[in-house]
């Protein structure tokens, strides 16, 4: 598979400068600037921690004594993934100007819409991280059990791959129906109860059910994120294979579609 | 040696009928089982070469083909058919800052779009300094571009599309904006490029311009190649083509006079007065005239056209036995079209006011008059003919 890839690796400086172009846009646009892109994941972990820490009470039961902490990893882990999928949806729509006078390898446009997530949720990982040593979460990290926090960047590569492939669908399907924008919102709403942020799946999801459950590769993402950050174990290994064979299939798919529709996407703009 | 061949290319457009493509119309289109895309034909069967150094300009009416061309010699679009084949590098002259982002100082724009022409952060080290001098916006090189006035966009666009250098330079109607003093530069910047053997293709309303410049210029019409040559001659007959067209629609009025029309209104079945209607809806034309002195069986008439002049439709009070005895002084007259069976488009309705045999032409109202048609079903053409399909078994 050469074609786009290979000069995906020789436009790289583009990459580099539209992911940096949208990441000054940002920031820039308010005056909080990145604190926003923090602040924002911030206030939602308070709003649900308010909800369900009253309503709930089964937390301790389920083995999570500090509920904040436990929400403040999914979460922000959550929103790389969501946030990729959103702007994704307006890369081409979003650029039509560039994408109809200049010749570049339009992959590039939903790649750095996800990479700019990445860079921020990397930079946000900062303040989770000073967050949970504030909270003395996990007390695993102190003993030999800490190396679990190797699996990070393999974790963090498999949500990558899985945004980038569904971007590619996204990105190219609402040039052709403009209306997969608004499909988006509702479908990213109902995957995130779909998804053990709020609530640990073990007290809410029926044993007969998980099975079917962790076919859905972000709940197995997330439950990884919350062993390596929160119970600071490693998690179990069929919870990173089953998504990182399913995000290299949707990669792979999510490409070859791309590639197939990109003539009748800059016909369409 | 030819840098650029083009051999029977055709692109089509797939156009979505509505407005814009969902997927509730998609849809609604399999439901209602009818055609989602209608076929528009863009290019048809274009061949011509372009050898090294040469400037080409291609002119054409909007909607010729001339941009859809270009940005298959950009890369930009793919065709539907035909071969397509470009050496050397190409750099497209952005219109109007395209890949300009409104929020970024020009500094970071100018590094932004030498990315997205493929130069990377050094070459445009190199380059930066003479961009900017080019374009003559230092002061203003640290302002967020959209604070820029267009002028200063096309300067800025300029400006990186001739200092990066490419063996081929494609050019969409963007001179026009500068002004005169920066169009000079840009000129002579062009003819700099010529003189170092590069190949520029131009494409623009501007005549003047492209028979300055240019060494050899295509004539689009409607998709097709109407002619090639040598700029002169095909601009004297694009200038009489574009005349002609316009000498059949110039909005005219004439006659003796005894008697003449002295408005038109347009209404609703309901009395209200109106530009647009709808396929199937009455139409009523109410003619006012004024005669200062009495006119013996004078007939009105009226007669529809295209955007073309090509005359749709005519009639008048003789052909629909509707003969008027006299007229004199004021008074109206009206026409009713119980359904208008015209399709989406914009038509010409003109009016005339002449005698039984046609020998005294009182008045004309030549063009003067349009309405607009918008069809709420989807159908082809631009008259609807009642019709009846029957199987027979």
């Amino acid at each position: 598979m050469p074609g786009q890839w290979h000069e995906l690796l020789k436009r790289r400086e583009l990459v580099k400068n539209l992911v940096t172009r949208h990441l000054k846009v940002r920031y820039k646009s308010s005056s909080l600037g990145f604190l926003w892109s923090l602040l924002n994941p911030l206030l939602m972990t308070l709003v649900y921690w308010a909800v369900f820490s009253s309503v709930f009470t089964g937390w301790r039961k389920a083995g999570i004594e500090n509920y904040a902490a436990y929400l403040v990893v999914g979460l922000f882990s959550w929103n790389f993934f969501a946030g990729s999928i959103s702007d994704s949806a307006t890369s081409f729509v979003g650029n039509v100007s560039l994408v109809k006078k200049v010749y570049f390898p339009r992959i590039i446009l939903p790649v750095s819409a996800v990479l700019t997530n990445l860079v921020n949720f990397i930079l946000s990982l900062v303040v989770v991280f000073t967050l949970l040593i504030m909270w003395k979460i996990p007390s695993g990290w102190e003993n030999p059990s800490g190396i679990c926090l190797l699996m990070l960047p393999l974790l963090i590569l498999i949500e990558l791959m899985l945004a980038c492939g569904l971007s590619f669908f996204i990105s190219s399907l609402n040039v052709l129906f403009r209306d997969v924008e608004h499909m988006l919102q509702v479908i990213l709403f109902a995957g995130f109860f779909l998804t053990p942020v709020i609530y640990p799946y073990t007290l809410v999801v029926p044993e007969h059910l998980r099975l079917l459950y962790f076919l859905n590769p972000m709940a197995c993402i997330i439950v990884s994120y919350q062993s390596i950050l929160y119970h600071g174990n490693f998690p179990p290994p069929q919870l990173i294979y089953i998504p990182l064979v399913i995000s290299i299939a949707v990669l792979i798919a999510g490409y070859r579609f791309l590639i197939k529709v990109e003539g009748i996407i800059v016909d369409q703009l | 040696m030819i840098v650029i061949s083009i051999k029977g290319v055709s692109k089509n457009y797939l156009i979505q009928r509505g407005k814009e493509p969902t997927f509730k119309g998609a849809i609604m289109d399999w439901l209602k089982r009818r055609e989602p895309f209608k076929a528009f034909h863009a290019l048809e069967d274009v061949s011509f070469e372009i050898q090294k150094g040469e400037t080409v300009g291609v002119i054409g009416e909007n909607g010729s083909g001339k941009s859809t061309l270009l940005g298959i010699i950009a890369g930009i679009l793919k065709p539907t058919s035909g071969e397509v084949k470009v050496q050397g590098s190409v750099a497209t002259l952005l219109e109007l800052g395209a890949g300009f982002h409104g929020d970024l100082s020009g500094r970071e724009n100018i590094y932004l779009n030498g990315s997205i022409l493929g130069f990377s952060k050094k070459e445009m080290d190199e380059r930066y300094k003479a961009i900017v001098e080019f374009s003559e916006l230092e002061k203003f090189i640290n302002m967020p571009v959209k604070h820029f006035s267009s002028g200063m966009y096309v300067r800025l666009g300029f400006a990186i599309a001739v200092e990066v250098d490419p063996d081929i330079l494609l050019i969409d109607e963007v001179l026009a904006v500068g002004d005169e003093h920066f169009q000079k530069k840009c000129l002579r910047r062009i003819e700099d490029f010529q003189k170092r053997g590069k190949t520029i293709l131009f494409v623009s309303h501007a005549l003047e311009l492209v028979e300055e410049v240019c060494s050899r210029v295509i004539l689009l019409e409607q998709g097709h190649v109407r002619e090639e040559g040598r700029p002169r001659d095909v601009l004297r007959l694009y200038r009489k083509m574009v005349q002609e067209r316009d000498e059949r629609l110039r909005p005219r009025e004439w006659g003796t006079k005894e008697a003449f029309i002295t408005g038109v209104r347009f209404l609703r079945s309901g009395g209200k007065e109106e530009k647009r209607f709808f396929t199937g809806q009455p139409v009523i034309m109410e003619i006012s005239y004024l005669a200062p002195k009495r006119v013996d069986s004078p007939v009105f008439g009226i007669s529809i056209h295209g955007q073309d002049g090509k005359n749709f439709f005519g009639t008048n009070t003789k052909l629909e036995n509707y003969p008027i005895d006299h007229i004199e002084g004021e008074g109206k007259i009206k026409l009713t079209i119980e359904r208008l069976t015209l399709f989406k488009g914009a038509f010409f309705f003109n009016f005339s006011l002449h005698s039984q045999d046609h020998r005294i032409q009182y008045h004309h109202l030549d063009f003067t008059h349009q309405i607009e048609v918008e069809n709420l079903r989807e159908e082809d053409g631009f008259l609807k003919l009642p019709c009846r399909w029957e199987l027979e078994v």
